[in-house]
């Protein structure tokens, strides 16, 4: 992790003098798919992690006896987040990482404020965990595009199978990303936006 | 940063805002940006207090930032934002992010604002 987890903290980057717009976007999905990789290779600044405190209320929902956390009544979530400008829409952009599992809903009260859409990241060799995270931005009415991170273990579907096999809304996005590779993450955010685009045509019309 | 602790913060998150659990107005959200009016921080402020005043006098960051770099819980960060900025000490800068503005309608950006982002993040492809 070379975020402010390790031992020293960055410098702060100082938001820009000129007028800009902030938004939210969310780059959600189950543990270990690539949330922090995605923001790290699009962020211009060390990616940030706050820890965030979620308290019973949110325990009951899961199954700890498996970990040996029964009792357990407060549990610290480390949220990372990066920011990426766009000069030319004079907008900053911040990504936060999203945990996608059902137990960690109380804290997506807080991430999910404001934001404007979500790229969910899925891996072809465990789809289904994608369909918790999927279930939960809809729930919120939240917009998504979904990024099959490509690992090279990663069976090879096609991306009309892997539609099929997420149940995704034709309208969706589905398209194959690197994480670490800052054009292709890019390409991912690019299809969310031009999805972003496509809803605000429909509500307006 | 020269300013922040290394290693575990030595007071509860409690402490660090006087012992007061809910900010002073319900608006703070976790991008709105802050920064130091120059009025310096008053006995009262607690350190942690001190630290924000002290961070965001170099320029303006997210609270969702502050918090990062200062490494205390967001809904702690936006406690002790908000009593600053009551005492003056910090200000919010403008405009506040869209998505978060108290109109409902305004709820999502514009669809021209989209276009832009998405012609702009075009132009960042290498």
């Amino acid at each position: 992790m070379d975020s402010a987890r390790s031992g020293s903290s960055p410098r702060p980057v100082y938001l820009p003098e000129a007028d800009h717009q902030r938004l939210k976007i969310l780059v959600a999905g189950p543990l270990g798919i690539g949330k922090t990789t995605a923001i790290r290779t699009l962020s211009e600044i060390p990616t940030l992690h706050t820890d965030e405190v979620m308290t019973d209320a949110a325990a009951s929902a899961d199954d700890l006896t498996l970990d040996g956390l029964r009792g357990k009544t407060t549990t610290t979530v480390a949220i990372d987040f990066g920011r990426l400008t766009v000069p030319q829409a004079k907008v900053v952009l911040y990504l936060y990482g999203t945990p996608g599992q059902r137990r960690f809903l109380p804290l997506w009260e807080d991430i999910a404020d404001g934001a404007i859409g979500a790229l969910v990241l899925a891996d072809t060799r465990r789809l289904d965990q994608s369909f918790e995270v999927m279930d939960l931005i809809e729930e919120r009415g939240l917009d998504y595009a979904v990024a099959v991170n490509t690992f090279p273990t990663s069976p090879d579907y096609t991306l009309d199978t892997l539609r099929s096999k997420l149940d995704l809304d034709e309208r969706t996005p589905l398209v194959t990303c690197d994480a670490r590779d800052k054009n292709s993450t890019l390409d991912a955010l690019i299809a969310l936006t031009a999805h972003l685009i496509a809803r605000a045509g429909e509500e307006s019309s | 940063m020269s300013r922040s602790p290394q290693g575990r913060r030595m007071i509860p998150s409690y402490l660090a805002t006087r012992g007061i659990g809910t900010p002073t107005r319900n608006t703070l959200h976790s991008l709105m940006a802050v920064v130091a009016t120059g009025l310096p921080p008053a006995p009262h402020h607690t350190p942690v207090h001190q630290r924000i005043v002290s961070l965001l006098t170099g320029g303006a960051l997210t609270i969702s930032e502050t918090a990062a770099y200062l490494r205390l819980q967001t809904s702690v960060c936006k406690v002790l934002v908000s009593q600053l900025l009551d005492g003056g000490h910090l200000q919010v800068r403008v405009p506040a992010p869209v998505g978060l503005l108290p109109d409902a309608g305004a709820d999502r950006p514009s669809k021209e604002l989209l276009e832009e982002v998405l012609s702009g993040l075009r132009a960042l492809r290498q």
